[in-house]
């Protein structure tokens, strides 16, 4: 017991850093994900045929390939591609601009490349479903209320703004948390790209230890917390379904 | 438009897809390329860019036909093997995931609570954690004692089935409550036991709401299968990166065909299930055959081409087609153990230090309820 308590107690800091590092990683492959899924959803219902047919691309190729190996595509595939067609890379741009900003002393020694690629390559696959719920989402507004409203001089522009999102974006907030929970999960796939996320540092962790107790302690605590993260967000999720309930039940 | 079926569209719109991207990087290359160097070539060079595709799409293919690794396998077996491998693990674990998810919907839908609390504990774990660490905690687990019983195999299958397990009670559980409790009071006063009503009526109606997730949740599976590569596991994946290492100047080619690979076949699923919703949503839907006996024979027929897809991947003889049995059965009794393990020892604490807080609840609201609790008992008398 002894053990087990200083094995935790000298792995606080590492885990509660790599807790850290999880949480801003879904934060920003959501912002990703949300910044690619809104509009390639509304490309998903667009008329035009080269928009729709693009997005629809992206989300069928991305929705139909398993995250770990476009993870790989990012980081070999891509990286590669970037390299040799445009002589890009991401550890050179961003150590010039930081030299640029007078704080290259930010650069990480193990540099940003792997990160990088990785936190794009979950926002990228999180963005085609996102865009699923977003087509969802809009095709599920009764198409009479916008022919209603554009007999009533409403522009396309207009509608979408004042009589379509309103309505889907009530529809939309459940799946979109849904799959914020998922991203969450997803994160510890990134420790396939040596992110020092939860799930790498925890099986850091327990391979250097033993005994069975201990492992078992480490994955008991990575999985509450990640127990923790999700289940709030899923608590969230459920209490605003509650209270929209009666709402959308009105409006159909 | 609409008389092309729609693989060929899809076909299609990759090949103009990457024609038009082709067209696009080559036009800003050469644009490169004349402001940089006064280059003498003409803005619009597509075959420069082919050029260099093709040469290594040739190597490649090349090196997937004619070469072979140091036992004499050659590459192209990788991933027909690799694919083998991933079917053959979606195939057993589904099957059983449904059955354990069929036994924990059943579970969250009884009276009582101490059935009920054990099996929404177990849900919402699995749901709400990463398959991945789920799978290292177990596989690192099995690795302190290995035998038959604990191995990356069962270690791998444990794990699918005890995520989906979770899943699949959840799609089931929306099928059981889409019932109308009206239709069962009726099968009842015909006559019909628990067992035929469950098989008669209830099951029918569970299958037109639950399969289109399901086959979802196989898609799914496929996929998240790939994760299987972490603990040892040669499928799809793993092959994938294992030539991918082997020839490094083709790497990200290599990535990119075993992609093409998944894509081939998620696709055609995706089509699948859309199509089954469908049929399933339309009016005219009317079975031909017994569904409960025809799900059994496809549940069972699917663990039968998992087995043999494992058997398929060595030489053939007695002694592996018997330890590929022997290994299937250990994954099926070891999930059991696991699912009934983390049911039972979690959910019962939940469920004592929710009966706990139940009863402090109750004795404290004792005295303002008591004095309700009589004209029942006197109506019935």
């Amino acid at each position: 017991m002894g053990a087990l308590v200083n094995a935790l107690v000298s792995a606080f800091p590492a885990l509660l850093g790599a807790t850290e590092l999880t949480i801003a990683c879904a934060v920003v492959a959501a912002l990703i994900a949300l910044a690619l899924g809104i509009p390639a959803g509304f490309g998903r219902v667009s008329r035009a045929p080269l928009v729709r047919s693009l997005s629809t691309f992206y989300v069928e190729t991305i929705r139909g390939t398993p995250l770990l190996l476009q993870l790989f595509v990012w980081y070999y595939g891509v990286s590669i591609v970037l390299l040799t067609l445009f002589n890009l890379d991401i550890d050179t741009t961003v150590y010039q601009v930081l030299t640029a900003l007078n704080s290259n002393s930010f650069f990480p020694t193990g540099g940003v490349s792997s990160f990088f690629f990785a936190v794009v390559g979950l926002g990228f696959n999180y963005g085609a479903y996102m865009a699923e719920v977003v087509r969802a989402g809009i095709q599920a507004v009764d198409p009479g209320e916008v022919e209603a409203a554009h007999s009533l001089g409403l522009s396309q522009f207009q509608t979408s703004r004042l009589v379509v999102l309103p309505q889907a974006l009530r529809l939309m907030i459940p799946p979109l948390t849904n799959n914020l929970i998922t991203l969450v999960q997803d994160t510890s796939f990134l420790q396939v790209l040596g992110i020092a996320e939860l799930s790498l540092v925890t099986y850091g962790f327990t391979t250097a230890i033993s005994s069975p107790s201990i492992r078992w302690t480490f994955y008991g605590v990575a999985l509450l917390e990640y127990f923790v993260i999700c289940y709030a967000l899923a608590l969230v999720s459920q209490w605003y379904e509650r209270r929209t309930a009666h709402t959308l039940a009105g409006a159909h | 438009m609409s008389r092309i079926p729609a693989p060929l569209r899809f076909v299609g719109m990759v090949a103009s897809l990457v024609i038009v991207f082709g067209a696009i990087v080559s036009l800003g290359l050469g644009a490169l390329d004349k402001a940089q160097n006064n280059g003498t070539t003409g803005l619009f060079n597509l075959g420069a860019l082919l050029g260099y595709d093709l040469h290594f799409l040739q190597v490649q293919v090349s090196v997937i036909f004619t070469q072979t690794d140091h036992t004499g396998t050659p590459f192209h077996n990788y991933f027909v093997q690799g694919l083998a491998t991933t079917i053959e693990f979606c195939f057993i674990a589904m099957p059983l995931a449904l059955v354990l998810g069929l036994v924990l919907a059943l579970m969250s839908r009884s009276p009582w609570r101490v059935v009920r609390t054990p099996a929404r504990a177990y849900v919402e774990f699995f749901r709400n954690t990463p398959l991945l660490v789920q799978m290292q905690a177990i596989y690192t687990s099995f690795l302190l004692f290995p035998s038959t019983f604990f191995n990356a195999f069962t270690a791998g299958i444990a794990t699918l089935v005890l995520n989906y397990a979770a899943y699949e009670c959840e799609n089931l559980r929306a099928g059981l409550a889409a019932l109308d409790k009206g239709q069962g009071e009726a099968a009842a006063t015909l006559g019909l036991s628990y067992p035929q009503t469950f098989r008669l009526v209830t099951y029918p109606q569970i299958v037109s709401v639950v399969l289109p997730p399901v086959i979802n949740d196989l898609i799914y599976m496929f996929k998240d299968s790939s994760i299987l590569s972490i603990i040892t596991i040669a499928e799809l994946t793993e092959r994938t990166q294992d030539l991918a290492r082997r020839f490094g100047f083709l790497s990200w080619q290599f990535y990119f065909l075993g992609a093409a690979l998944y894509l081939a076949l998620s696709l055609p699923l995706a089509r699948l299930a859309r199509a089954v919703e469908a049929r399933l949503k339309s009016a005219s839907f009317q079975p031909k055959f017994d569904l409960a006996t025809a799900s059994l024979i496809i549940l069972g027929g699917m663990v039968v081409v998992g087995w043999v897809c494992g058997v398929i991947q060595e030489p053939i003889s007695p002694g592996a087609v018997g330890a590929a049995l022997v290994q299937l059965l250990a994954a099926t009794v070891l999930a059991v153990l696991i699912v009934a393990g983390f049911v039972f020892v979690p959910g019962g604490l939940v469920y004592l230090i929710g009966s706990l807080i139940g009863a402090v609840r109750r004795s404290l609201a004792r005295p303002a309820r008591g004095a309700e609790s009589g004209p029942g008992v006197a109506v019935s008398r």
